[in-house]
């Protein structure tokens, strides 16, 4: 029998604010063990959360990015669990009354445009991490609590490893346009659960689903998804039943084993959270937060396909970073599309690469990639020339054409200057003229010869033409 | 709501604690006690009023400052019944 995945998932994005969500510690990553930590992420008794105004402000974001609804009044409720990381015994969260809701995700999978509902966007607040290395026993680091996260749930819509990968890389984008997640994968900022189950071909009937946790990158929900459906439907094929429980995924064993079963499932107990009130977004509010969104991810990418006549990798590539995407968008309004785009995705992209730097970080901008490309066109300087000049481009506040005189890389295109050369390398070149008289091709010869006398800053069209007037005449 | 000693174990075992406790059927009676008190608010005639979110008090925020006031030295050490390597050590917890 042909087997049908049914996939949905939990995703945790931690929000890059400066503070936490319900005190003023310190978000940042790797500080010294408990160092941003006060009585409120602490749970100390008596101490009371403040909301941070900027984690509704970013939830809502993602909520109006994604297609949600955002409710306008929404508040904070407790789930109550016991673990050592949580030292309150209960996470502030959200429950019946999220803050977005309903939602649709949208993003191609070899070349075909899928889509994914969002049931809800809540806020909440992160755990403390355990340290298992440091003690015979573990210690825990309160760092970590209270760091703003936003939870997305989907509908089970997905149905394979690669469009589950492709949604959590919409998802991550998106979050990176919105600049409103770092999306540091190795630094947990993007964390997800995956929920799988599998049915029949052809059948609507939802099959019992498995809960997996502890996936951390995007290649491991592959990993993890690729591995679970086909243990279900092992079981399934052998007569056996799916047990609706929760499984850890081991990344390095590439298997996943039972963590609880629904017999001691959790019981969160959720109620409203006393300490804290209802928050309100006003219409004038929300109509802030939605002008602060870019034009999104997918948009942009069907537009570089369709517009500006991109490959499906280029579009890809150029859309998948907010820079890029701006850079490319910003110069293309002045030169080419298709030149602007060459040289983000070879050159430019090079450079950050080589330097492991960002785009925003460096001092290039579209003026200058539009300044460059110009130059080119107008055959002020060579191709060649343009990619000596990038790297001040980078560096530097100067002009292009500044960092050309400076560079003296000028291509010189005075056709009586250019002239004086070639009759000098065609008077030199003696044996060179007899051969063309003798019906050899020389030309390529000859522009070399002239290129070397020009040190490089000849144009070559005009030499060239000007190679075969002087020819010609012999 | 009725509590009996079968919720109070639920609650314990939720939270870890040692069910062979002998004050449980106290504590049974106890918890009856509370949650009587608040079943006394279905009562309450509310008329049409059903909404979940009370909206007398709303948005109170801090801004997204950051304000270090403690050090785990002075926060945590003097909470702490076993301080080791900088934090609260527990029983070795795996999962």
């Amino acid at each position: 029998m042909k087997y049908q995945p049914v996939i949905g998932l939990e995703v945790h994005a931690e929000l890059s604010t400066k503070s936490k969500i319900y005190c003023s510690c310190s978000t940042a990553f790797g500080a010294p063990i408990n160092s941003h930590t006060c009585p409120v992420c602490t749970g100390m008794p008596g101490a009371l959360p403040v909301l941070n105004r900027q984690v509704v402000h970013y939830a809502a974001k993602m909520g109006r990015a994604t297609g949600c609804t955002v409710n306008q009044l929404c508040k904070a409720d407790r789930k109550n669990y016991f673990y050592p990381d949580l030292p309150k015994a209960y996470q502030i969260s959200q429950f019946d009354v999220p803050i977005c809701e309903n939602g649709e995700v949208f993003f191609y999978v070899d070349g075909e445009k899928k889509s994914c509902r969002l049931e809800r966007i809540h806020f909440e607040e992160d755990a403390g991490k355990l340290l298992h290395d440091e003690i015979d026993g573990t210690v825990v680091d309160f760092n970590r609590c209270g760091v703003p996260l936003i939870e997305m749930v989907t509908r089970p819509d997905l149905h394979s490893s690669a469009e589950a990968k492709e949604f959590l890389e919409m998802i991550k984008t998106t979050l990176s346009y919105l600049d409103i997640c770092d999306c540091k994968m190795e630094e947990g900022s993007i964390r997800c659960d995956v929920n799988v189950s599998v049915r029949p071909e052809g059948t609507e009937e939802l099959g019992t689903r498995v809960e997996m946790k502890n996936i951390n990158t995007f290649s491991g929900a592959v990993r993890a998804i690729d591995y679970e459906v086909a243990r279900q439907i092992e079981v399934l094929e052998n007569g056996g039943e799916i047990q609706q429980e929760t499984r850890r995924w081991d990344d390095v064993k590439l298997k996943n084993t039972v963590m609880r079963t629904k017999e001691d499932a959790q019981d969160y107990r959720y109620f409203p959270d006393p300490d804290l009130i209802a928050v309100e977004i006003s219409d004038e509010w929300l109509r802030q937060i939605e002008s602060e969104i870019p034009e999104l991810p997918l948009s942009r990418y069907e537009r570089y396909l369709n517009e500006y006549g991109m490959t499906a990798m280029e579009a890809r590539l150029l859309s998948d970073s907010f820079a890029k995407a701006e850079l490319l968008d910003k110069a293309a309004a002045h030169v080419k599309p298709k030149a602007a785009a060459n040289w983000i995705l070879s050159d430019v992209s090079k450079y950050l690469n080589d330097k492991g730097v960002e785009l925003p970080d460096t001092k290039f901008s579209a003026e200058k990639l539009v300044e460059l490309v110009q130059l080119i066109e107008a055959g002020k300087i060579s191709g060649n020339a343009g990619k000596k000049v990038l790297p001040s481009m980078f560096e530097t506040d100067e002009t292009v054409a500044a960092i050309v005189a400076r560079m003296g890389l000028e291509q010189v295109s005075d056709e009586g200057a250019i002239l004086a050369i070639v009759q000098d390398v065609i008077a030199k070149n003696e044996k060179a003229v007899a051969d063309f008289k003798a019906g050899k091709n020389v030309t390529g010869f000859l522009v070399g010869q002239c290129m070397k006398a020009s040190k490089g800053q000849g144009n070559p069209q005009i030499i060239n033409k000007l190679i075969a007037q002087e020819l010609a005449k012999c | 709501m009725a509590i009996a000693r079968k919720e109070i174990e639920h609650i314990a075992s939720l939270a870890r604690l040692d069910s062979s406790d002998g004050i449980f059927d106290r504590l049974a009676e106890d918890m009856q006690g509370i949650v009587g008190m608040v079943d006394k608010l279905a009562e309450l005639d509310l008329g049409d009023i059903t909404d979940v979110i009370d909206t007398e008090r709303k948005n109170a925020f801090h801004e997204d400052e950051v304000i270090q006031r403690y050090s785990p030295d002075v926060l945590i050490e003097p909470n702490a019944p076993d301080f080791q390597a900088g934090g609260v050590a527990v029983p070795r917890v795996v999962e």
